[in-house]
């Protein structure tokens, strides 16, 4: 094998890349990434035997074909250390060669034929979505997930694929996000009753993969795996086994509760700063709408009260809640601060749903003190 | 059909020698407590072939005439009851009048008695109930009673008799359990001729104690010592850094009787709270005297168990006690152990320790819904009635406390694990997770206890799935669990649904939490509070956020630290009872180094 890159287009593919790879595993070729050169294209690939990822290095000059495993750590310093536009890479078999203008590395390589495949997507069913839109559920989800929980679903995301669109739900059992919104469904792709729980860990690669790219992914949903393509990007990832709790029975739909409209930056202001004297001993901050505000009192024993207040639209009867400021604060961080939501209040023991007008829901349950 | 009728008189104690005499052990508990109450000064106690051979047990006192031999081995006879109104104020260890003619019923017996006014003795020989003639015999002032061949007439019993050394070592224990609180007589015991206790008569409890455990338990035991109006309780407790596996050696006499008492057993444990490790009891000897009116003894015939007429209130004298008394006593675990800990005495702000008591009396009682420990120096309570909260006499040394010097708060960090630092008496090493969470807990707790506590509801509540006794638990205390924040509901079969828990564990996994609450509760003896689960809780919580074995700690940390451990109670053991701190003294070291 034989050629030559545009180092600065390869250390971003590679770095991508290499975001997949373990950081320790007894299966020491998982720490390289595989090159693979043909005549047309040249793909980089990398996994975790969880999660593969395979991405189109692009600018390269391609003499010999062929494939080559290379090692992140040390390839991924010579890309980084290395100051020449373009950089000769050469395999015999035996070794690799790196050569720049000045410098010249020999690294060992490993058989390229042992390293794990990564599957292509080879879908004709699959739901297609912009990576704009899929850039924002990641954002607005993961965060939600508990990966330490004995319940491993709720590790994941859950994306509901139907004909009309796109769900994507994540809780951590006391706080719940769920993002709607459009999807087209190409050959009759449909999520239907498995459960298709992406672990956030493959949520975050994949928004980091997508980068800021501008067109359409596709996303095909497996028994146990899934697959998304952008442009340049295809990652695979198993999903996380275990039942996703039925969560449209705990989104609370009610026509009784108050609504209040709510702008995010100063409201996250506000909550930031009653939470200042909360603690781990003493979490909540107690929230009064009614006679045109808010006010936020957080009270702890070690470090003091707080009381903010905000005017706000609503001018209806005395409504108070308490929350877990970092829950409320996790929901406002995501919005544009220029934004406004609805909070849906009822009484101190019913959750706290916030609703956007595109598609974004996120529900709390209070605290209660005893 | 068969017929109703009337059992002999010798079936008749057949059946009651069933209750009373359960293996040799107790024929030789029985004769012991007879030659006590005959006020003994010597008792010698003979046994072959783990008592079922023979037991034989010899007494220098008041002995019984000729004339009465027969009674005294007739079932319900006695000298040591008069009349019904006696039996509310026993002041003897027997009074049913059974335990003799129980043993003759089941065995052959040969009782041997001279009083002292007597020129002469009496033998008479009873065999399987059978009396023979009372013969003249000579023989030493007091009485002598042999006892052969144990359930000759019972091969049912016989059976289920264990090997000879297991009999024994029940023998071996009944003998302890009478010779202990009776230090003025003299006892020995052989076992197939060989003398096993040599016991001298003595003044000192603890000479007594250490002849029958041993000598180095004996040089870690805490005199205790306290009077509540007429109760008066008085021994020895082991220090924490001595246990054992069972609670086999918490001996507790009631005006010289061995009893066995659930809730004082679980008070005793309670005053360890905090010492000992989970799964170890602490060792005991402790005795109650009180009026005999003020406590039923004719509960069971082997007089095992007692009712008292105020056992709350002993619970919290016994309970506040030792507590007060190890908040005075150095409990760091010395590494050589001295005889140091026996004087390390009692005696410091005599209000604190009302306080303390007031506080464990209504607290026993219930009364307490919040808790709040008193700190050190924190507000005193205001006078109270001096009769109620009887003090405990005895002349006051000032307090002796071992506290690091506040000036040296330099110490050595050894691998990430332990701190080394100077002190007084020598070097003390401090494992620093265990103190960095004792610390934590007593901030925790003093921090937690006033204010309600926080639920975080779940939005899905999450299935438990639990063993039955601890669904049960579960369920019976839904209330109390609600109360710490910890909301359960019932799913059927031993499945339940946690719907919110305690906001203040963070990230912990409140499954996990949940199963060691369960424990606690399924654990103690006495009904758990709101205040045992809050401080499981809380252990739990500062468990896991103290700095762990193996951080590197920076000289300030350091400092900190050991600054900190004054601001602690008890700082020489973490909560969960595991040391916080080992103490090697110069003398050790001196020793160590051959330097005399």
């Amino acid at each position: 094998m034989k050629l030559t890159c545009e180092r600065e287009k390869l250390l971003h593919a590679f770095q991508t890349a290499a975001s997949v790879a373990p950081v320790r595993s007894p299966k020491p070729i998982l720490q390289n990434l595989k090159l693979e050169v043909t005549a047309e294209c040249a793909m980089l690939t990398g996994t975790d035997l969880e999660v593969g990822i395979r991405i189109e290095v692009p600018g390269l000059e391609v003499e010999v074909p062929g494939n080559v495993v290379l090692p992140i750590s040390r390839f991924g310093s010579i890309l980084r250390e290395s100051s020449d536009e373009k950089l000769d890479l050469q395999n015999d078999g035996q070794k690799t060669i790196v050569r720049g203008q000045q410098s010249e590395f020999q690294l060992p390589s490993e058989n390229p034929d042992e390293f794990p495949t990564v599957t292509t997507f080879e879908e004709d069913k699959y739901h297609e979505l912009s990576a704009r839109f899929f850039r924002e559920i990641v954002r607005r989800t993961v965060f939600a997930t508990d990966n330490e929980s004995s319940r491993y679903a709720l590790g994941g995301v859950l994306l509901e694929l139907t004909a009309e669109g796109i769900i994507a739900v994540a809780t951590d059992g006391r706080r719940l996000a769920r993002q709607e919104g459009p999807a087209k469904s190409v050959g009759g792709h449909l999520s239907g009753d498995t459960m298709t729980i992406v672990p956030s860990r493959a949520m975050q690669l994949l928004e980091r993969a997508l980068g800021d790219s501008e067109g359409n992914i596709q996303l095909a949903a497996r028994e146990n795996d899934v697959l998304v393509k952008s442009d340049q990007v295809t990652i695979y990832s198993r999903l996380v086994e275990g039942r996703y709790p039925k969560w449209r029975d705990v989104f609370p739909r009610r026509e009784d509760a108050v609504k209040i409209e709510l702008s995010v930056g100063p409201f996250h202001a506000a909550v930031r700063q009653a939470a200042i004297v909360t603690s781990d001993q003493r979490r909540g901050v107690d929230f009064t709408f009614g006679g045109g505000k808010v006010v936020l009192a957080g009270h702890g024993a070690e470090y003091g009260e707080s009381h903010v207040e905000l005017p706000i639209a609503y001018d209806g009867a005395d409504l108070e809640v308490t929350l877990d400021p970092h829950y409320v604060s996790d929901f406002l961080k995501v919005l544009d601060p220029e934004q406004t939501f609805v909070m849906e209040l009822r009484d101190p023991k019913s959750a706290a749903v916030c609703l956007t007008d595109d598609g974004y829901g996120y529900v709390i349950m209070p605290l209660a003190s005893n | 059909m068969s017929r109703i009728h009337q059992l002999s008189q010798s079936l008749i104690n057949k059946i009651a020698a069933g209750e009373v005499v359960e293996r040799p052990a107790s024929v030789v508990k029985e004769l012991m407590e007879n030659a006590v109450d005959a006020s003994a000064t010597r008792i010698d106690v003979t046994v072959r072939g783990g008592g079922v051979e023979m037991v034989r047990v010899v007494d220098n006192g008041c002995g019984i005439p000729a004339d009465q031999l027969p009674l005294a081995v007739a079932s319900h006879a006695t000298s040591k009851l008069g009349e019904a109104d006696d039996l509310f104020r026993v002041g003897t260890l027997g009074f049913r009048g059974e335990a003799l003619a129980s043993i003759a019923e089941i065995s052959r017996l040969v009782i041997r008695s001279r009083p002292a006014d007597s020129p002469g003795g009496a033998e008479l020989e009873v065999s399987g109930g059978k009396p023979s003639e009372v013969v003249p015999c000579g023989c030493p002032v007091g009485t002598s009673v042999e006892v052969h061949n144990l359930f000759f007439n019972i091969p049912v019993r016989r059976k289920f008799l264990r090997s000879s050394q297991t009999e024994f070592g029940h023998v071996s224990e009944a003998f302890t359990r009478v010779a202990l609180p009776s230090p003025q007589a003299h006892f020995t015991l052989r076992h197939n001729d060989r003398q096993v206790f040599e016991l001298a008569a003595s003044d000192g409890w603890l000479e007594r104690i250490a002849r029958l455990s041993s000598r180095e338990l004996a040089e870690n035991l805490i005199r205790v010592e306290s009077t509540d109006q007429e109760v008066r309780l008085a021994g020895y407790v082991a220090n924490p850094t001595h246990s054992r596996s069972n609670n086999r050696m918490q001996y507790l006499f009631l005006n010289g009787r061995y009893i066995r008492d659930r809730a004082l057993q679980h008070a005793l444990g309670e005053a360890y709270r905090g010492l000992l490790m989970t799964g170890r009891y602490p060792i005991a000897f402790l005795t109650l005297e009180m009026p005999p009116e003020a406590v039923d003894v004719n509960v069971h015939p082997t007089k095992l168990e007692v009712r008292f007429q105020d056992s709350s209130r002993l619970y919290s004298q016994l309970l506040s006690t030792l507590r007060s008394k190890f908040l005075t006593t150095d409990l760091t675990v010395h590494v050589q152990s001295t005889g140091d800990h026996l004087d390390a005495t009692a005696g410091h702000d005599e209000a604190r320790t009302d306080e303390l008591r007031q506080e464990l009396v209504d607290w026993a009682k219930g009364k307490v819904a919040s808790w709040d420990t008193p700190q050190p120096g924190g507000s005193q309570p205001a006078a109270q009635d001096a009769s109620d909260v009887g003090q405990s006499s005895g002349n006051r040394q000032p307090l002796q406390l071992t506290r690091l010097d506040r000036s040296s708060v330099s110490a050595l960090q050894i691998h990430n694990r332990y701190l080394v630092t100077e002190s007084e008496q020598g070097v003390t090493i401090i494992d620093q997770h265990a103190l960095h969470e004792r610390i934590l807990y007593e901030q925790l707790r003093q921090r937690i206890v006033s204010e309600a506590v926080e639920t975080q509801s779940l939005l899905v509540p999450e299935p438990v799935d639990l063993s039955a006794p601890e669904a049960a638990a579960a369920l019976e205390h839904r209330e109390l669990l609600a109360q710490l924040g910890m909301n359960i509901e019932p799913f059927g079969g031993n499945t339940v649904l946690l719907a919110g828990y305690p906001a203040m564990l963070a990230n912990m996994n409140p499954v996990e939490v949940l199963h060691e609450l369960l424990e606690q509760l399924l654990s103690g003896g006495k009904q758990p509070d709101r205040r045992d689960l809050l401080d499981e809780l809380l252990h739990t919580i500062a468990c896991k956020a103290a700095i762990k074995a193996g951080d590197r700690l920076a000289p300030e940390e350091i400092a900190a630290l050991l600054e900190q451990r004054h601001l602690v109670d008890d700082p020489h053991h973490c909560p969960h009872g595991r040391p916080a701190a080992l103490v090697f003294t110069r003398e050790e070291l001196d020793r160590q180094f051959k330097r005399g």
